[in-house]
């Protein structure tokens, strides 16, 4: 059904979108690239070529810290995210009036403003007037409040809570379209075939919702990735650089320290690390979401 | 006119003139389109900077003033976007800590060459203490309108009778006692804000400071976060911790400033650690009586500089950009700044609750009713004594940081204060060779 | 999935739901409430749930004009700003991202995939990091502090993903009907303006208000960029306000809910179609 004009028409459409992404996005980051490659001295750009801001970043002792944190809200926030986003899909896919009250009302989180959603955590989450330790205490179940959020062993999984609180409702709806439009015959049949709630989930659901489990979890860690807001507001990356993540830390050294050099050269490497993961995930999923419109 | 002053000749000179009250007519009017910069503030200096700014428009009819307000969290990259796109405002509201920064950039000009005889009446009107903290390497870069000292205490007087004192502690050994005297069941004796907030670096800083210890050595380019006098300061904030006087430390460190004021407004912490406005921007229970106090001294100060009485700063210090096309535009916005009417607003509102740089705001019955203590000590001319600017040079952000991170492991019990410290002044240092090349 | 009625399993499932409602709504709630209270109660101890003396106080505050900083912070000024930008990046993002969608779903050309996959990845190209060269490149432009420019900026952050959703709901849409037009001598773009789309709605309408609510939310970009009062968006009067008044909760609830409600609306309105967009196919194989 291809022509060669059809090939033509192809790019000429694609060509606003390909044009503003070349434009206001990869040409931003083309300039990132380029400065991390730059020593920047007293606030000038002092010579191109020069590793001198990688160096500095990996001899930077807080680095390592970063790193793990990062790897924590990336990978531990979008594995969770999906986990309870599924759970909850599967729960609003079943028909109840109470299902149908949830679904009417669960993308609330989704659509308040970031700086919105890190205060109010912050202040439902603080030791002493937060309500979240006084319910808690008051059940008895502590000795005394807790400071989530002042507990460097705890901070990290509170800030991946609340990420989890922001992003889970819209997967959940997703998951919850998809399971909701697998053929019920199937289904049907493996009941038939004596296939316990946990086979039908795990041969019958899962195989159907493949396509949009990888969506989700593509989309989730973009998100999660990009999120700066609610670390920051939250906990400006303490106690002790405990909550301390990539785009904390970038932010920190490019606009408190004014050192963008090191900011810069922390952005590719954050990038890179990504596109990896990102990259190899969309490869070995490739049928799912390459459009194969005339296969 | 061409006014080469070092600082002490400055002081020398400003002092020895008398307080005169004047109006200013300006000599010529100043004509054509002046962009500022205002960053953050409290809501009562939210409200009273844009009707001040309306004055100034009757006032110039002829100049297109354009106001920007933003919030103060995005100051530094504001800024620095401005400056690396040559777009910065003709005049820039910011902090007196970004000076020298700010100045070693190039993004802002002294201000000698351009003010002219303004200079004059500005050194009339203002507290030549305060004056001077607009100061760097000499020269004039910043006109203050207040400033914010470094560190205080504020005290629930009922608490501190119940317990027998009857006035607020004075040395470090007595802050201990005190803290553990008037710590109950269900309130710690005192608390102190250690979230990597700014301000409660500085309120830090003004401990370590007032201990003779100091961040950073200028003419060394070291770190000295090692110091004995900062050590000694955070060995302070763990023994308040160990005394068990103050809520947990895992508390402290997710309670800023704010929240720390709000603690105590609620009589949930005997006393509070913070800087000169204490709990008047927010206010406390009806019915509680409470008094602010300069912070207990060392009982033998351990660090190696001079100890200072205090540490101030101005966060609303106008300052010139360097690419200004309309010098004599922002002068004129600066010296409608530097007269007693505007000066007066951080007089006689206490809710504003700064440190009048105007020298007859001092003289204003607001600030009398809401601060006595300081009126009397600025009339006895000490309030000043041995006071000197909040840590500031090229790299101050860095430092800082990795001041707070020593400061919430010690309050967290992972590190004892010489590790931490000394951990920190290499963090430090390493960034700082970096920025400075 | 039709469960079998066991009461255990119900029981059990309420439970679930009980909690998954707690978790997501109580903080929004708890907020709500807040804007209801006083300064006092929130201030007082022990924790008050239901506002002892209920007050609109903080919502006619945010209203107050007589107050300077009401002009800086001027409500109805900052939600236009943000409709228009979130509204016209919203028409951009449909408008083009249909066209790519249906390119990318419709005909097969070299480095398809490849080209969907790179657009789909620039995504991630968003931190923290970026502000100060997209700053740059705005000034280049004369674009920065416009609301002209915010708009091509979001445009440009929305449409990668626009085009995916648009084009993986076109995937779904039966070839056939257009092959048959196009026998009957029918255009590419009559095909699919007059066949495919009105097919697409749904996904089309997921499309936008995802779109809508990234943009209407953002606060980074619009914070750098915008510099006059008069071109501000919501997210940056409400993160001044919140840094204004951090401890009096009712205000920033007050303000909080002023903020969100716009965009409940439009979701309580669109919800049917979005789930419509989302169960027909959109993020489906």
């Amino acid at each position: 059904m291809n022509r060669r004009s059809d090939t033509w028409l192809a790019y000429f459409m694609i060509l606003p979108v390909v044009a503003a992404v070349l434009a206001f996005v990869i040409g931003p980051t083309w300039d990132v690239g380029t400065l991390s490659l730059t020593s920047v001295v007293m606030g000038q750009e002092r010579g191109f070529g020069t590793l001198s801001n990688f160096r500095a970043l990996f001899a930077d002792p807080v680095f390592p810290t970063v790193v793990k944190n990062t790897a924590i809200w990336i990978l531990g926030g979008t594995i969770l995210c999906v986990m309870t986003g599924l759970a909850v899909g599967m729960f609003l896919a079943i028909d109840s009036k109470m299902t149908m009250g949830l679904r009417a009302i669960i993308l609330l989180p989704w659509v308040l403003p970031d700086v919105v959603t890190a205060m109010a955590w912050k202040w439902m989450l603080h030791g002493q007037v937060g309500v979240i330790g006084d319910y808690i205490s008051r059940m008895g179940l502590t000795d005394g409040a807790i400071s989530f959020l002042g507990n460097p062993d705890l901070v990290m999984w509170m800030l991946v809570i609340v990420l989890i609180w922001r992003k889970m409702p819209l997967v959940a709806l997703i998951l919850c379209a998809a399971i909701r439009s697998v053929p019920s015959e199937q289904l049907e049949a493996a009941r038939m075939d004596g296939a316990n709630g946990w086979h039908r989930f795990r041969f019958v659901v899962v195989p159907n919702i493949a396509f949009s489990l990888t969506a989700v979890t593509v989309i989730s860690m973009i998100w999660i990735t990009a999120e700066f807001t609610l670390p920051w507001v939250m906990t400006g990356g303490g106690p002790a650089n405990s909550s301390q993540i990539m785009s904390t830390y970038i932010y920190q050294q490019s606009f408190q320290f004014f050192n963008w050099g090191v900011g810069s050269a922390m952005s590719v490497v954050n990038l890179v690390f990504l596109m990896t993961v990102v990259g190899l995930y969309l490869y070995i999923n490739r049928r799912s979401w390459a459009a194969g419109g005339n296969s | 006119m061409k006014t080469d002053i070092g600082r002490r000749g400055f002081l020398a000179g400003t002092t020895a003139l008398l307080a005169l009250a004047t109006t200013s007519i300006p000599a010529r009017a100043a004509s054509g389109a002046l962009s500022v910069w205002k960053f953050g503030g409290t809501p009562a200096e939210v409200e009273a900077w844009p009707a001040a700014n309306d004055k100034f428009l009757a006032a110039n009819p002829d100049i297109d003033l354009n106001y920007s307000f933003f919030n103060g969290q995005i100051r530094r990259q504001k800024i620095l976007a401005g400056f690396q796109t040559r777009k910065l405002a003709d005049v820039i509201i910011a902090f007196g800590q970004d000076i020298p920064e700010f100045a070693g950039f190039g993004m802002i000009q002294p201000l000698e060459e351009i003010a002219g005889d303004k200079l004059e009446g500005w050194k009339d009107r203002i507290v030549p203490e305060i004056l001077s903290s607009g100061m760097h390497e000499g020269k004039l870069y910043g006109l203050p309108t207040y400033v914010d000292m470094a560190t205080f205490i504020a005290i629930d007087t009922d608490a501190m009778k119940e317990a027998g004192y009857d006035r607020p502690p004075e040395t470090w050994s007595e802050l201990r006692e005190y803290a553990k005297k008037l710590t109950t069941a269900d309130r710690p004796g005192i608390a102190f804000p250690a979230t990597t907030a700014p301000v409660d670096i500085n309120i830090f800083e003004g401990i370590a400071y007032a201990n003779g210890g100091r961040i950073f050595d200028e003419e060394t380019g070291k770190v000295t976060l090692n110091d004995a006098g900062v050590v000694g300061a955070l060995q302070l904030y763990a023994d308040l911790i160990a005394d068990g006087s103050t809520p947990s430390g895992n508390s402290m460190t997710e309670t800023n400033f704010r929240d720390t004021a709000q603690l105590f407004g609620q009589k949930r912490a005997a006393m509070w650690i913070g800087l000169s406005w204490l709990n008047t921007p927010w206010g406390v229970m009806e019915g509680m009586n409470w008094a602010g106090a300069p912070f207990p001294k060392p009982d033998a100060p351990s660090g190696a500089f001079p100890p200072v009485a205090a540490i101030m700063d101005g966060t609303a210090v106008l300052m010139v950009s360097s690419s200004t096309k309309n010098p004599e535009a922002a002068i004129e916005y600066l010296d409608f700044w530097s007269q007693n009417e505007q000066l007066n607003t951080w007089g006689g509102n206490p809710e504003i609750a700064r440190v009048p740089a105007g020298k007859s705001a001092w003289s204003e019955q607001g600030l009398a009713d809401a601060w006595p203590a300081w009126v009397e000590s600025y009339n006895a001319g000490t309030l000043f004594d041995g006071a000197e600017p909040m840590p500031r040079f090229i790299g101050v952000s860095a430092v800082e940081s990795a001041l707070a991170t020593a400061i919430q492991q010690v309050v967290l019990g992972q590190k004892t204060p010489q590790e931490a410290a000394d951990e920190a002044t290499e963090a430090a240092q390493a960034q700082i060779d970096l920025l400075r090349g | 999935m039709n469960p079998q009625p066991r009461p255990l399993y119900w029981i059990g499932l309420s439970i679930f739901g009980l909690v998954i409602a707690t978790y997501v709504l109580f903080p929004i709630f708890w907020l709500f409430l807040a804007s209801f209270k006083t300064t006092g109660e929130l201030a007082s101890l022990p924790l008050t749930f239901w506002p002892v003396a209920p007050t609109i106080e903080a919502y006619t505050a945010l209203f107050d004009t007589t107050s300077q900083s009401s002009q800086i912070l001027n409500w109805p000024r900052l939600i236009s700003n943000s409709f228009l930008v979130s509204v016209s990046s919203t028409l951009i993002v449909l408008v083009f991202g249909t066209l790519a969608g249906y390119a990318f779903s419709r005909i097969q050309f070299p480095g398809r995939d490849l080209i969907l996959g790179g657009l789909l990845i620039s995504r991630m190209f968003q931190g923290a990091a970026l502000l100060l060269p997209t700053y740059r490149l705005m000034n280049n432009l004369g674009l920065q502090d416009s609301l002209l420019g915010l708009t091509l900026l979001y445009s440009a952050f929305g449409l990668p993903f626009a085009t995916w959703i648009i084009a993986s709901s076109l995937r779904e849409i039966p070839f056939e009907l257009e092959e048959s037009a196009m026998m009957d001598g029918a255009s590419r773009l009559q095909c699919m303006v007059k066949i495919v789309l009105p097919l697409a709605t749904p996904a089309l309408i997921t499309a936008a208000m995802w779109h809508f609510v990234g943009a209407w939310s953002e606060f980074a970009f619009a914070s750098i960029l915008m510099e006059s009062s008069d071109s501000k968006t919501v997210t940056i009067g409400l993160a001044s306000f919140v840094e204004l008044f951090t401890i009096e909760f009712n205000r920033v609830g007050a303000a909080a809910s002023l903020v969100a409600m716009p965009i409940m609306l439009v979701f309580f309105f669109g919800q049917r179609y979005f789930t419509r967009g989302l169960l027909a196919g959109a993020v489906k194989g």
